[in-house]
């Protein structure tokens, strides 16, 4: 027989999984449980973080927001700083897998399945999150695009989770979004996506730009060429159409059954249009 | 191991494997075959319960998940032989055919109603985005949600 | 499956036994509607009337034949539509591959053919430079008229009536306004499809049915219902007809499902036939019961006659006298076999031209009784993705006289939605024989976002064959999304997507067709 466990507290979670090395950790549930079911992977021992307090907080001090990794998207979506300072975040959990998905699933969870359709992946990216892991040995801090090296690869050690992340709030003014192409308006695994932040000088040129995509290689992408073209100049049709150029040679995206390279691939690029003001 | 949680009501303790899941604990170990399992994998909502009151998933929750919790699945809607606003408004409207979907719906809406008693149309719709329905084509689940809401008005 | 659940009962001791297939065995097992590489070639005057249509229809069945025969037959026979056409040469195969089985699904072929047929009509009017509507009003049938089929419209025949309602409603009238007012990088489209659908089995299974009624001891009436209700209210149909006939409320009637232990066989749940063929038979039992009560009632005294009695509510009554005799008496007056009535109805079938392919009479060609539909779809693209949002739809159905008119809606959006994701999404993707799609992630089919509100206008006819004037419409709304939403999604990008779904990947390639030359 299984087993599952219920640490409350993060020395119950050490204690526990040093007696079961091999254990499984499972946070929402709503990945991890789907591979068991499919016999992708086995597991003799599931630890389920859910009980420890200490991954459920929310804390914001004006300049920063630490957000727990057993946080459900839900709760991101009813939060009012994460609503009105971190608008891409908020846009990505508002299209999240479905209403139920979103009361189980965790932003710890979707970081660690690190998938490149993952839905928060790309504003964490362009939000800069910087992730608090934690294990016995103590915590260290990892920027979200040095925590995640492929496709399910994190560097994420024996024996560490991740406690929190850390995003700096953008200044007021900056302009954050996440733009979803996927099969269908709910319950939809990204074809393409496209984070974006944005910040402009007082005369409307672009002060900095972070652009981050989903589903258009192994990781989440930011590219510093792509980004640097809209140093300096006002957003237009033209100049968009211009990053669109060099964002399509420089994607990686893959073929499978939802769609093909090459769409992937204009998608990148065109998504960007969505940056023109209405 | 043994679980002991709220399910409709009553004080429920259950000696189960821990690694069940709770659909299986729900429909198989306590015969409560409402709760219906269409896929298995989180993309239908057909296994939809309520825990504390939100929906999710039993066929992506454990037994052991179960412990300690508040448990409301669609045998727990009615009281007695008198339907819950939301199942009176299904049978009225008739948004049901072959019923399958039908239960995760009833619980969806529940989940919908009580973060916003007052939806509109698309708001009922975002709400049943997670539940898909091969019969009714959605627009009678919608009708019913809106008489519901219509009727229960700030009362859920 | 009834014998390996035969085999399992066996093992069961006493036990009920049953049979449930996990998503992604349904996904690898189940019979699925066939796929279709369809050739068309259609022609007409310069009036634009139809004068020539020539197709070939090639249906892919799988490793098993299932019942791709008949499918195929009702293909050929919706195969030119609504449409008179002079001349006409359909062919169609049914090809065994190693790929899965295919079978029935809702619309048994047509889906298919009017999906091709309906584009063709489309770009025929776009060459002549005539409005897509009146060239389908020059050439719709009409009650008597010969579809290019070769099947003579010999009953109710609405389609007419469908186009011109479809005509005179304000999302045709106001089409151009709506496409002007697109969004930023959206574009807009109304794109429309008309078909139709035969009810029932065909000339060559008997479509039968068998209807039991019995009258309780306690006065209220039994219908063993020989027909399964899957979820489409045939059920509750029946008690309204019953309840008709026989003057009484819903709650005076019992309805036992399907038995094959107590009911009696009369087919299956499919064909847009349910309650066309079981109510027919049910409404005989009923006429035939009603006469036996009020017999046993003209028995009951002298100077009684069947003319001055009514039967009502729990109750007859005998008029001059206004005195009541309890249906519980009546019964009790009644032997047991007088209180049931068995009536069998086997609906009538069309004579077809010699010209039909034996083989293909033999498959069920022709029907007799047919529902129509127009169907008008709002679309907008974005320019950006290639995703087609349907904003809003229309369907004009000719389903004979509307029974219950929210079951009947049920049906018409139910199809609808079904065919929006045939026409958008549904792929079931098989590679050398070997599903790729098997589960619900990576088959998409719409969800409640994906769907606008529907909205069914009844174009009612009287079909004298159906009982109370319906026909079956159980089938024809699946049949029109595909080619009306392909319509739009042509006159939107100015190119034809022959491969199905208008998925937005194909459709951002139409969008971009010719860029790269």
């Amino acid at each position: 027989m299984k087993q599952v466990l219920f640490p409350l507290n993060m020395e119950e979670l050490w204690s526990m999984w040093r007696d079961t090395p091999d254990a499984g950790l499972m946070a929402g549930g709503t990945d991890l449980l789907v591979k068991l079911r499919n016999k992708r992977i086995t597991l003799k021992t599931i630890i389920c973080l859910e009980k420890i307090e200490e991954l459920q907080q929310i804390k914001t001090d004006g300049a920063q927001i630490s957000i727990g990794a057993m946080i459900s998207h839900q709760q991101l979506l009813d939060n009012q700083v994460v609503k009105s300072r971190l608008e891409c975040l908020h846009q990505a959990v508002a299209v999240l897998g479905s209403p139920p998905i979103r009361h189980m699933g965790t932003i710890g969870g979707n970081i660690c399945t690190a998938s490149p359709a993952g839905d928060t992946l790309p504003p964490l990216y362009v939000l800069e999150a910087e992730l608090e892991l934690i294990s016995p040995a103590g915590s260290r801090l990892v920027p979200i695009k040095e925590f995640i090296y492929g496709p399910g690869k994190t560097v994420l050690a024996p024996m560490e989770i991740i406690r929190q992340l850390i995003i700096e709030l953008p200044a007021p003014g900056v302009k954050t979004g996440y733009y979803k192409v996927g099969q269908r308006k709910s319950l939809a695994i990204a074809v393409c996506s496209l984070a974006v932040y944005l910040q402009q000088a007082a005369d409307g040129s672009i002060a900095e730009a972070r652009l981050a995509w989903g589903s258009a290689g192994p990781t989440v992408m930011r590219f510093t060429e792509v980004e640097a073209l809209l140093q300096g100049r006002k957003i237009s049709f033209d100049l968009l159409k211009e990053c669109g150029q060099a964002v399509a040679e420089k994607v990686k995206p893959v073929s499978d059954l939802r769609a093909g390279a090459d769409y992937r691939r204009q998608l990148a690029a065109s998504l960007l249009m969505r940056l023109l003001p209405d | 191991m043994l679980i002991k949680f709220y399910l409709n009501g009553e004080l429920k303790e259950v000696s189960s494997d821990s690694d069940k899941r709770a659909v299986d604990l729900l429909r198989e170990d306590l015969g409560l075959t409402g709760t219906k399992e269409g896929c298995g994998e989180g993309e239908c909502g057909a296994c939809s319960i309520l825990v504390d009151g939100v929906s999710k998933l039993s066929c992506l929750m454990l037994a052991a998940q179960l412990d300690g919790h508040t448990i409301t699945t669609i045998e727990g809607l009615a009281d007695g032989e008198k339907l819950h606003p939301v199942q009176a408004a299904f049978v009225d409207r008739g948004a049901l055919q072959c019923g399958f979907c039908s239960p995760g719906m009833a619980i969806a809406s529940l989940d919908l109603l009580k973060r916003n008693p007052h939806p509109s149309r698309h708001e009922i719709r975002q709400g049943l985005s997670g539940n898909l329905c091969r019969c009714t084509g959605y627009q009678k689940i919608v009708d019913a949600v809106e008489a519901a809401a219509l009727e229960m008005g700030d009362k859920l | 499956m009834q014998g390996l659940l035969g085999l399992a009962a066996l093992h069961s001791a006493g036990r009920p036994v049953k049979m449930w297939n996990s998503r992604e065995q349904s996904f690898l097992t189940s019979s699925k509607r066939h796929p279709a590489h369809m050739h068309y070639r259609l022609g007409c005057r310069q009036d634009g009337s139809l004068h020539a249509l020539s197709c070939r229809i090639v249906l892919d069945t799988g490793a098993y034949a299932s019942l791709g025969g008949p499918v195929l037959a009702l293909a050929l026979e919706h195969a030119a539509g609504v449409y008179r056409i002079e001349n006409v040469h359909i062919e169609g195969f049914c090809v065994y591959t190693n790929n899965p089985i295919s079978g029935a699904f809702r619309g048994f072929g047509a889906p298919q053919v009017l999906a091709a047929l309906e584009q063709m009509v489309d770009m025929l009017a776009d060459k002549l430079g005539m409005d897509p509507l009146d060239f389908r009003l020059k050439n719709a049938v009409n009650r008597g008229d010969e579809l290019g089929s070769g099947v003579v419209m010999s009953r109710s025949t609405g389609i007419l009536a469908c186009l011109q309602t479809m005509q005179k409603h304000p999302f045709w009238i106001d089409r151009k306004n709506w496409e002007k007012n697109a969004p930023p990088f959206k574009r807009r489209a109304v794109g429309i499809a008309a078909g139709l659908q035969g009810t029932g089995y065909g000339p060559k299974v008997a479509d039968v049915a068998n209807a039991k009624l019995e009258l309780l001891m306690d006065g209220r009436f039994r219908i063993y219902s020989g027909v399964a209700d899957m979820g489409q209210g045939n059920n509750p149909t029946n008690v309204q007809i019953a309840g008709e006939i026989l003057g009484q409320p819903a709650d005076a009637f019992e309805l036992l499902q399907p038995d094959t232990g107590r009911s009696l066989p009369s087919g299956s749940s499919s064909a847009s036939r349910t309650t066309y063929s079981f109510g027919n038979a049910l409404q005989g039992a009923c006429l035939l019961l009603k006469d036996r009560i009020l017999a046993r009632v003209c028995q009951m005294g002298m100077g009684i006659y069947k003319e001055d009695l009514l039967l009502a509510p729990g109750r007859v009554r005998h008029i001059p006298s206004g005195r009541d005799i309890p249906l519980t008496v009546i019964a009790g007056a009644m032997s047991d076999s007088e209180r049931v009535s068995v009536n069998t109805y086997t609906a009538p079938v069309a004579r077809h031209k010699e010209i039909v392919d034996p083989a293909v009479a033999a498959a069920g060609f022709p029907h007799l009784v047919f529902s129509f539909a127009c169907h008008l779809a709002r679309i907008e693209i974005d320019e950006l993705t290639g995703e087609v949002t349907v904003c809003g739809y229309l369907a004009c159905t000719d389903g004979g006289r509307v029974l219950n008119p929210q079951l009947y809606e049920q049906q018409i959006q139910g199809g609808i939605v079904q065919g929006i994701g045939y026409a958008l999404w549904e792929d079931f993707k098989v590679s050398s024989g070997e599903v790729q799609s098997t589960n619900l992630s990576t088959y998409i089919i719409p969800g409640s976002l994906d769907v606008p509100d529907i909205i069914s206008l009844p174009v009612e006819t009287v079909e004298g064959t159906g009982p109370f004037g319906m026909k079956g419409i159980g089938e024809i709304g699946i049949n029109l999304p595909y080619p009306a939403i392909a319509n739009a999604v042509a006159q939107a990008t100015g190119q034809r997507i022959k491969k199905g779904p208008l998925s937005a990947e194909r459709v951002w390639q139409a969008l971009h067709a010719g860029e790269e030359q």
